[in-house]
């Protein structure tokens, strides 16, 4: 259970939102003081995540722990942009360059590699999760759509055929609509166990 | 190509080279690349956040206590100074405060967000296909329009239905009913067909990213040849 | 006031009532009489899990999302933490008790709190280190490249992925795949839990993503939450083919 003062800390929070937004339309100035205060804590939340990671991978270093060399490479990469964009600035245009040229490739052959991941597991989900009802939907869907995704058979312009892949490209939607109720019932109820203190950390 | 356009090509081509060694099974100069990324996006974010968020939205409204705003900066201060006692080990607990405010307010935007943005219009769009405007044209029934409506509506709830677990427990299993057996695997076929679309679409994302860090590489080794 | 509101912001008031009064009715019915039901895959996922932490006496890896806080507020990228807590629970005195890695600040300051929180009510804070909960990365990317990293360490028997991820999360639970690990995903984004579905695990979908902890836990809110998504799911079925038949009648706006 969770400690009297936390408890109504994350209640008093949790009303002030829920009241400035739907009892009262018109709370937005409270809604603005909340939020702000939110987008202020959240953002010292992550610096002082960032804080610890970098003193974690010091901590690596020091005691020279297996996979220590990782650890210099991040710490010293971190230490380089944070120098160089205390010095530049955070909009200066070099510092913004830096950045993006190191970012970016990886980023891209990053996601790049997420294509060669799918087509493998894809390949193998049959032999995987072997033949349902769900995987072999799934099959079809795939190939269904990939054919679809061509945009060869919109070119033939025969109206049947356009009104049949107008109905295909519908089908998705529902299944969408379905899990995102489901998702949505299944977060409010977590909503509610937060607000009322029902889901502790254990340390409150 | 200006020397700079240069050096950003061949760091980039490093570095994508040293992603797709995952292929091959390496680690450590995967390790390496990734390693960078971690360091360089942790510290911008930092810089990001300090002179966007905290310099503006905290030290400022402090540095002038005559300013309306003071008083209501302080909240955030004092909530803040129990974070940062959470980097030493003996103040781990004084993060529970600012975190329960947090919590309280993420499950309030929460309810808001779940009802509001996603519940109340999902259900009402699918009501809204039964419109009679839409399902007949003057006296005339429009079939297409019908069908698609009831299977929209019957597809849906069949789809909420494969998570009903609800049933008699026999043997450590639950038993489900054969009906919402039924209903449940029409549900799955939809979900099948979902996640069948969302893979094509995730893929074909992938595939551009792929063939962007490709051709990059080939830019490169065209430089030479 | 109320009739000022939208039709949307009506039905929204609503469900937000119903599904409290639902979680109410079953708290105080859980007094009552046993829960009868728990969850088939979530039960599967997390027995998997628990053999995997006691039996083998190796490291969990949990993965609990990147975004809570960080692009957007989305408590779906907290639902991975009572999961975290309550398979904490069981490995506090394992040579390997289990790592947590977060792609976000606020998560990661939660977990952080979860993992002090588990060996204080085990009366061994002396225990506790600030590296088993710990930011991996401040990017989707960032988050999902650490964590790939991790996975072949010799010492892990299993990775869990609970929380909102984007599907590049798939190159981590391929990583997962090249070295044998067994991996569960209750991923609460769409796309995330296509991806999981695409991969080799346990994949939860849907509302069991945010059901999987009740089994370990046992607790009377957990519980009665399960219950009250039955009666709200079979609320929003029975209003939905209502709607439609009071729409074709012309009695809704």
């Amino acid at each position: 259970m969770k400690r009297p003062l936390t408890l109504i800390v994350g209640l008093l929070s949790g009303l002030a939102v829920l009241v400035a937004m739907f009892v009262a339309p018109r709370g937005g100035s409270v809604l603005a003081v909340v939020l702000n205060w939110v987008i202020v804590v959240a953002s010292v939340a992550l610096l002082v995540a960032i804080a610890s990671l970098v003193l974690t991978h010091l901590r690596f270093i020091v005691k020279g722990r297996k996979g220590f060399l990782l650890s210099i490479v991040l710490v010293l990469s971190f230490i380089a942009t944070l120098a160089l964009g205390l010095l530049l600035g955070v909009d200066d245009p070099f510092f913004l360059g830096f950045v993006g040229a190191i970012i970016r490739p990886i980023e891209t052959a990053l996601l790049g590699l997420v294509a060669l991941v799918m087509m493998s597991a894809a390949m193998k989900i049959f032999r995987e999760r072997g033949w349902s009802v769900l995987t072999v939907s799934f099959g079809v869907s795939a190939i269904i759509f990939l054919i679809l995704g061509l945009g060869f058979l919109q070119n033939l312009k025969i109206p049947v055929l356009n009104e049949a892949i107008r109905f295909v490209e519908a089908l998705p939607m529902i299944g969408a609509r379905g899990l995102l109720i489901g998702i949505g019932i299944g977060l409010l109820m977590m909503a509610f166990r937060v607000l009322f203190g029902m889901e502790g950390s254990g340390n409150d | 190509m200006s020397p700079s356009e240069l050096f950003a090509l061949i760091i980039g081509v490093a570095l994508t080279v040293m992603i797709f060694s995952y292929i091959l099974g390496d680690r450590l100069f995967f390790g390496i690349a990734t390693h960078i990324l971690i360091g360089v996006s942790a510290a911008f974010l930092a810089l990001v956040v300090i002179q966007k968020v905290l310099l503006p939205y905290l030290i400022s409204p402090l540095a002038d206590h005559t300013n309306a705003g003071f008083l209501l900066t302080l909240v955030p201060l004092a909530l803040s100074i129990l974070l940062v006692l959470m980097l030493f080990r003996r103040g781990t607990q004084a993060g529970a405060i600012p975190l329960a405010f947090l919590g309280g307010a993420l499950a309030a935007l929460a309810i808001v967000g779940v009802t509001r943005g996603t519940l109340a219009p999902q259900i009402l769009s699918m009501i809204g296909r039964f419109e009679p405007g839409q399902l007949m044209h003057g006296a005339e029934p429009q079939w297409g329009v019908i069908l698609e409506a009831l299977m929209i509506l019957l597809g849906v709830i069949s789809v909420l239905f494969v998570f009903h677990h609800r049933g008699q427990l026999k043997a450590g299993n639950v038993d489900r009913p054969v009906f919402l057996e039924g209903v449940g695997s029409i549900g799955q076929i939809f979900i099948g067909i979902t996640f069948g679309a969302l893979f094509v679409g995730l893929f074909s994302s992938a595939l551009v990213a792929l063939i962007s860090s490709l051709s990059d590489i080939i830019r490169f080794i065209s430089l030479w040849f | 006031m109320l009739s000022a509101l939208t039709l949307n912001d009506q039905l929204a008031i609503a469900l937000g009532v119903l599904g409290l009064l639902f979680l109410l009715i079953n708290l105080l019915l859980l007094k009552t009489k046993q829960a009868k039901h728990i969850p088939e895959p979530a039960k599967e996922a997390v027995e998997h899990l628990l053999h995997l932490s006691s039996e083998e006496g190796k490291r969990l890896v949990v993965g609990l999302g990147h975004a809570l806080t960080n692009t957007s507020f989305d408590l779906a990228g907290a639902s991975g933490l009572s999961l975290q807590r309550a398979l904490l629970k069981r490995s506090l005195f394992n040579d390997h008790p289990l790592q947590s890695f977060s792609g976000d600040g606020t998560l990661a300051c939660l977990s952080r709190m979860v993992v002090h929180g588990a060996y204080r009510n085990a009366l061994a804070s002396e225990l506790f280190s600030g590296s088993l909960s710990q930011l991996s990365g401040t990017s989707p990317l960032a988050y999902t490249a650490s964590l790939t990293n991790y996975i072949p360490d010799a010492s892990n028997a299993g990775l869990l992925l609970a929380g909102q991820m984007n599907p590049v999360i798939l190159l981590a639970l391929d990583m997962a795949d090249r070295h044998s690990l067994p991996a569960v995903s209750a991923i609460s984004s769409l796309s995330g839990q296509a991806a999981g579905f695409i991969a080799n695990t346990v994949n939860l979908m849907g509302e069991d993503v945010f059901n999987a902890a009740g089994k370990l836990d046992q607790r009377k809110s957990a519980l009665a939450s399960l219950s009250a998504q039955d009666w709200l799911r079979i609320a929003i079925s029975l209003g939905l083919l209502l709607g439609a038949i009071l729409k074709m009648g012309g009695m809704l706006p």
